[in-house]
């Protein structure tokens, strides 16, 4: 089956696992008062296992380098992605910081991380701000995503104001081959973020993420209601790509989720994982 | 009196998954020493279980389906809405009642070193919203 349609999760944060925060108490802590996550630490083995109960392939795990840090670190999530072909690493960087950034970003796609993921309102940068271009320049160039947080934050000092998906737009339309992904399909602005990724050749949407209810209610609402499965199949099929939010909710939730919405069979292997290996510039997964 | 305490962790394979803990059980009940006395079972999460049946591979799939009969996902729950102390929306209420049908703790009493069990009974950790690694405790009391 996964040889046939590989599955992937697009938005996984390591931040619980025990792994990335190598057994460092205080890291913890910091993880759990700047996310606000109460779940318990869990080896990567049990990650594992959850992608694999979803029949998932593949999962994208992110870092952000916050105010409080790198969480998870960078170095311990690329320890990780050397040692897992099973999982692929965004690299936490604060953009802000000119050249240092860019010789950051270089140093960690070099190490095999595979993108970046920016989160502007927690980093406190606004997307649209030139004095990113550099940085946006070099990433253009190395030709990896950036999956950017737009939607709904439970960050509690993160303003949802700053976190509408039209606040990429000044950066999708200055790099117009950077690759870019709107996170949790930009949700409650979902057709903003729709219309992004159907005007904007490199723009993409991860499904992650529940906001209004269970993992069947919340991408029924998304992608039948406030959507329309045909607009979806007709506009979105090549831009959406499946993702968890894990730990916020768990990947076979999620996979059993889509798995309800009535859509062609096409799409939904785009969806699941064929858009992503696209993006990504996969060979077999 | 001897009070012997070990936590075992345990990491379970399906959403759904009896995980035989009897060998564990066992382990901690020799590592005490005590000869008589009680064992005390307890899983420290609120979505796992703890039970006493036959290690049966039928049993072990018609046990978590009738519960899933009984407490079914689809339905409407207080317990589904923002969770703010997880920072996350709480979407599994079924697990949860699940669990509470089936009780977080067993006590097994022990003589002449064993525990007093028949010969079809194994313990088992009852995996309601897995797969996770599970934290069991187990209290061995006695002399």
């Amino acid at each position: 089956m996964s040889r046939l349609t590989p599955k992937i999760d697009f938005h996984v944060h390591p931040v619980i696992i025990e792994e990335a925060l190598s057994g460092d108490r205080r890291l913890e802590e910091t993880v759990r008062e700047v996310y606000h996550i109460g779940t318990a630490v869990q080896p990567l083995d049990a990650l594992a296992k959850m992608l694999r109960v979803a029949g998932i392939d593949k999962a994208v795990l992110l870092s952000i380098d916050t105010p409080r840090g790198c969480l998870p670190p960078n170095d311990s999530l690329a320890a990780i992605i050397r040692e897992n072909r099973m999982f692929i690493g965004f690299a936490g960087i604060n953009p802000t910081k000119g050249d240092e950034s860019i010789d950051e970003l270089e140093n960690l796609i070099s190490q095999g991380f595979r993108g970046v993921k920016l989160y502007p309102p927690l980093q406190g940068f606004r997307p649209g701000d030139k004095r990113l271009y550099g940085f946006y320049e070099r990433v253009q160039q190395l030709n990896v995503p950036i999956l950017f947080h737009t939607g709904v934050s439970w960050i509690k000092n993160v303003k949802l104001g700053e976190c509408h998906p039209l606040e990429v737009e000044k950066v999708v339309t200055s790099f117009p081959a950077l690759k870019v992904v709107l996170a949790h399909m930009g949700f409650p602005w979902v057709w903003e973020a729709a219309m992004m990724a159907v005007k904007y050749e490199n723009v993409y949407l991860d499904l992650s993420g529940v906001f209004m209810g269970t993992p069947k209610e919340h991408i029924s609402y998304v992608l039948t209601k406030l959507l329309t499965p045909g607009f979806v199949s007709r506009f979105l099929a090549d831009k959406i790509l499946f993702g968890s939010d894990w730990p916020r909710i768990e990947p076979f939730k999620m996979v059993e989720a889509v798995k309800s919405i009535p859509m062609e069979k096409h799409v939904f292997d785009k969806i699941m994982g064929l858009n992503a290996v696209k993006l990504l510039g996969l060979g077999e997964v | 009196m001897k009070i012997y305490t070990k936590p075992v962790y345990v990491i379970s394979e399906a959403p759904t998954h009896l995980v035989n803990i009897t060998g564990e059980v066992y382990k901690a009940l020799r590592e005490s020493g005590v000869k008589s006395g009680l064992v005390h079972v307890y899983t420290t999460h609120t979505t796992t279980g703890l039970t006493i049946n036959e290690d049966e591979p039928g049993l072990e799939q018609d046990i978590p389906l009738f519960l899933s009969k009984l407490v079914p996902e689809e339905g409407e729950y207080f317990h589904h809405h923002y969770y703010a102390k997880d920072g996350r929306l709480a979407v599994n209420a079924w697990a949860h009642i699940r669990a509470s049908l089936m009780g977080n703790h067993l006590t097994i009493p022990v003589d002449d070193g064993k525990l007093i069990m028949g010969s079809r009974q194994k313990i088992y950790l009852v995996e309601l919203d897995g797969p996770q690694r599970r934290r069991i405790v187990i209290q061995v009391i006695g002399e």
